[in-house]
C-alpha cells in the first residue's frame, strides 16, 4: 500500500548525531516511524508510525481513548514490550547527557538496558497500587531500586536517600516502614514518583498516573509534579485519556487515534484551533467547570478494530464530516503554516503539504 | 415552603417548592462497626428529597460516604437510624422488598463487574422484565428489544444474543442503565456511572440518563466526584464531607460561587477548560504557597467539631465545636460552617 504522506518522513540515514535533528536543537528524544503490533492469531497494529519529539524540560501530553495505543506507546519508548507485541519499525534516539551522542534506545540490550532505564527515563504507571509490592515496605522496595543500580550503596546512605526522596515529594518520612496497604491512593501515587526520581532522570513517562484518583487529590498530584518537574527540569511524556488535564499542564499536545498521530500541535493551538475532527470531537466532550451550559456531546460510536486492516481515515465511521476520499485514501499529514510543528491527518484540508495559517 | 428545618429539597429551586417530593431522606445515618474502635459513621444525619424528572448530584471525595448513600437507599446496607419516605410511605422494617426495587433502581460504577460474565445480554434484561411483571414469556423477546432500543444499542436483536465481553465499556454501561430502567422505577441511583469510561464516551452515556430522565419522569441521584458533569446534568446539588452533608443548593450556584470551604476546594481542584493559563499558573503558585501541609497530629486528635478541620484554610477557635445548622445564603442554597454563622 503506497501512503501518501509518506514523503514527509524524514529520511533515518539524516540521523545519527544529536546536530542533524530537524526541528529542534534542543530535542531529547525522537520517535521515527515507530510501529508495534501484538502477533496472534489476529494480528493487532497497535501503534502505526509514530514520529514525535520530546523537548528539553518540556510536557509533552500524549491523549486518545482506550486501546488507540498510547501505552503501547509508551512501554515501546522505554523498550519494555514483550511477547507478543513486537517492534516492527523504527527507531527511538535518545540525545545522551552533554556528548551530544545520540543511542537508539530499541537496539540496547540486556545490561545496558538496564543501565539506561530509571537513570535516563524512568516511568510512573497508572496503578500505583499494583506498581508497588504489595508484601514489602516502601524502605525495602526503594532499596531494591538502589541495589540494582548502585550496588556499591551503604545501607544507612540508602535509607537516607529513600527518606529524601520521600520528603521531596511531601511525605512524612515515617511512612518509610510502612506497608504500600497502610497508605491512601494519593499517597502511594507519590510514593510511585519519588521512586522514578530516584536518579533524577531526563525522561519521565507517566501514563495515566492521577485516573483512579478522586479531584482533590489529582490536583495535589498534578500541582507535585509541575512543582518538581520546575525544580529539577526533566522532560515529561503525559499520557491519559482525559484531554483536560493536559489541556493544563502540557506544553505540546499529540492526539492519538488509532495508533496514529491524528494531530500534533501546542496546547494553546489546540485549545484556539484544534484542527481534527476528531480533537474537535474531545474538546466538545469536555464540561466546562465555568462558562456558558450548552449542549455537550461525545463521540458517537467506537474506535476502529485495530487487527482489521482500515482502509482511508481510521475515524471515517465517527466523522460528521466525512467525504468522499476518506474511505479510499489515507489522510495526508498536513502541516499548518505559521504554527510550527502543528500537523493534522486529515483529508478535509485538502493535499498539499502546507494549509494557509489562521 | 415546609417547615422541616432538614429539608433541603426546598432549597434547591424555587419549581421544587410546589412539586411533591419522590423520595424524602431524613437524618439518615449509615454506620459500619469495626473490631477494635468505634463503630465508623459512613453517613451522619443526610436529609434530602428526590424530585421526579429532576436530577440531584452527590459530590465528594472517595471515602466521603456517598456510595454508602446509595446502598442505603437501595437497600443493600443496614440503615442505623432516620428515614426514608418513598411516595409519602415510610419504609419499615422489611418493607416489601420487590415493590420497593421496582420503584428503586440502581446503575453502578463498574460495567465490567455489574454484569454476569457467563449470560448473555438478554438474559440480564429478561429477568428484571418477568419479575416485576413487565413483560411476559411470550412478548419478552421483544420487550428486551424495546429496552435495548430505548438505551440506543442498535441491532438490538444482535447485542441481545452477546455476552458481556463483546461489549466496550460503553455499551455494556448502557445494558447495565437498560437493567435498571426495565421494572420501569421511579428512581435511578447512579453510582459514579461514568467514572470508569472514557472521556468521550461519557457524555454519551450521561445524555442517554439526561433524556430518559425527561422521557420517563425519573428521578435521578447521581453520584459523582465530577463538578463539572454535576454541573450539566443535574439541577441541584449536595456536597458530602466525611459522612455529612456541608453544603446544598442549586448546582449553577453552588460551582459559581462556593461558601464551604470545602466546595471551595473540589471547585478549585477541578480542571478548567475556559481559564487562560497564565491565570492557572498563578493559581498554582498561590496553592503551593498556602497549601496546609497535612499535619499528623491534627489528623489524630480526635474532636467533635467540624470534619474538615484539619484541611480547612479559614480554620479557627469555634470550629473545635460541633458545627453548626444548616445557615440559609442569600442565594438560596444551605452551607454548614462556621464561617456563615452570625455572631
Amino acid at each position: 500500500m503506497t501512503i501518501p504522506f509518506e514523503k514527509h518522513r524524514i529520511p533515518t540515514s539524516d540521523i545519527g548525531v544529536s546536530g542533524s535533528l530537524t526541528t529542534s536543537s534542543a530535542s531529547l528524544l525522537s520517535v521515527r516511524d515507530l510501529s508495534v503490533e501484538y502477533r496472534g492469531e489476529r494480528t493487532t497494529k497497535a501503534v502505526k508510525n509514530v514520529n514525535f519529539e520530546l523537548r528539553k524540560g518540556e510536557i509533552l501530553g500524549i491523549a486518545g481513548e482506550s486501546g488507540c495505543g498510547k501505552s503501547t506507546l509508551a512501554y515501546a519508548i522505554t523498550n519494555m514490550l514483550k511477547h507478543p507485541a513486537y517492534i516492527t519499525s523504527g527507531e527511538v534516539l535518545y540525545a545522551q547527557g552533554d556528548s551530544g551522542n545520540t543511542v537508539d534506545i530499541l537496539r540496547l540490550e540486556h545490561e545496558q538496558l538496564r543501565n539506561f532505564r530509571w537513570t535516563e527515563i524512568s516511568m510512573v504507571f497508572q496503578s500505583a497500587m499494583n506498581a508497588l509490592n504489595p508484601v514489602t515496605s516502601l524502605k525495602k522496595q526503594f532499596s531494591d531500586i538502589f541495589l540494582a543500580h548502585k550496588p556499591g550503596m551503604t545501607k544507612a546512605e540508602r535509607l537516607e536517600k529513600s527518606i529524601r526522596l520521600l520528603e521531596m515529594v511531601g511525605l512524612n518520612k515515617n511512612i518509610i516502614n510502612q506497608f504500600p496497604h497502610e497508605l491512601s491512593g494519593g499517597m502511594r501515587q507519590r510514593v510511585v514518583i519519588a521512586m522514578a526520581l530516584c536518579y533524577m532522570p531526563n525522561i519521565v513517562i507517566m501514563d495515566e498516573p492521577t485516573t483512579a484518583l478522586d479531584v482533590v487529590i489529582q490536583r495535589d498530584i498534578l500541582d507535585e509534579i509541575i512543582r518538581l518537574q520546575k525544580e529539577l527540569n526533566f522532560s515529561i511524556i503525559f499520557i491519559t485519556h482525559d484531554i483536560s488535564l493536559l489541556l493544563e499542564i502540557s506544553d505540546r499536545l499529540l492526539i492519538m487515534y488509532a495508533g496514529e498521530i491524528a494531530e500534533q500541535a501546542r496546547t494553546e493551538a489546540i485549545v484556539s484551533r484544534a484542527l481534527h475532527p476528531y480533537t474537535n470531537g474531545i474538546m466538545l466532550s469536555i464540561p466546562d467547570l465555568y462558562g456558558q451550559r450548552r449542549e455537550l456531546r461525545g463521540i458517537p460510536g467506537m474506535p476502529p478494530d485495530l487487527s482489521l486492516d482500515i482502509p482511508g481515515c481510521p475515524f471515517r465511521p465517527r466523522c460528521s464530516e466525512a467525504f468522499e476520499p476518506c474511505s479510499t485514501w489515507p489522510p495526508p499529514k498536513i502541516f499548518v503554516a505559521n504554527e510550527p510543528d502543528h500537523f493534522v491527518r486529515c483529508h478535509k484540508y485538502g493535499s498539499s503539504d502546507f494549509m494557509g495559517g489562521a | 415552603m415546609e417547615s422541616e428545618v432538614n429539608d433541603i429539597g426546598n432549597a434547591q429551586t424555587g419549581l421544587c417548592a410546589t412539586q411533591t417530593p419522590i423520595m424524602e431522606v431524613k437524618d439518615l445515618v449509615v454506620e459500619f462497626t469495626q473490631r477494635h474502635a468505634q463503630n465508623l459513621r459512613a453517613v451522619n444525619r443526610a436529609s434530602f428529597n428526590l424530585y421526579p424528572g429532576k436530577t440531584l448530584a452527590l459530590v465528594g471525595e472517595s471515602g466521603s460516604g456517598k456510595s454508602s448513600v446509595i446502598k442505603a437507599l437501595g437497600r443493600l446496607i443496614k440503615v442505623n437510624s432516620g428515614g426514608i419516605i418513598l411516595n409519602g410511605k415510610p419504609i419499615k422494617g422489611r418493607w416489601h422488598m420487590l415493590d420497593y426495587r421496582q420503584q428503586v433502581q440502581l446503575v453502578f460504577q463498574d460495567p465490567f463487574a455489574s454484569l454476569n460474565p457467563v449470560y448473555t445480554v438478554y438474559h440480564h434484561l429478561a429477568r428484571p422484565l418477568l419479575l416485576h411483571g413487565q413483560a411476559n414469556k411470550s412478548n419478552v423477546r421483544s420487550k428486551v428489544e424495546e429496552l435495548l432500543e430505548k438505551v440506543k444499542l442498535t441491532p438490538a436483536s444482535e447485542i441481545a444474543d452477546k455476552h458481556p465481553h463483546e461489549l466496550s465499556g460503553g455499551q455494556r454501561q448502557r445494558v447495565a442503565i437498560a437493567r435498571a430502567i426495565a421494572p420501569k422505577p421511579k428512581i435511578l441511583l447512579a453510582d459514579e456511572p461514568v467514572s470508569m469510561l472514557d472521556v468521550s464516551i461519557r457524555l454519551e452515556i450521561l445524555n442517554l440518563l439526561d433524556e430518559l430522565r425527561e422521557k420517563e419522569n425519573l428521578a435521578i441521584l447521581y453520584v459523582t466526584h465530577d463538578l463539572a458533569t454535576a454541573r450539566h446534568f443535574s439541577s441541584s446539588m449536595i456536597v458530602m464531607y466525611k459522612g455529612t452533608i456541608v453544603e446544598s443548593g442549586n448546582t449553577d450556584v453552588m460551582i459559581l460561587n462556593p461558601h464551604h470551604p470545602y466546595t471551595q476546594l473540589l471547585a478549585n481542584s477541578s480542571p478548567k477548560k475556559s481559564v487562560a493559563k497564565e491565570q492557572l499558573v498563578k493559581e498554582r503558585d498561590e496553592r503551593l504557597r498556602t497549601k496546609k501541609g497535612v499535619d499528623v497530629k491534627i489528623m489524630q486528635f480526635k474532636t467533635n467539631g467540624c470534619s474538615f478541620i484539619s484541611r480547612c484554610l479559614y480554620a479557627k477557635e469555634v470550629c473545635m465545636t460541633p458545627p453548626p445548622e444548616f445557615t440559609i445564603n442569600a442565594d438560596s442554597t444551605r452551607v454548614k460552617c462556621w464561617l456563615y454563622q452570625d455572631e
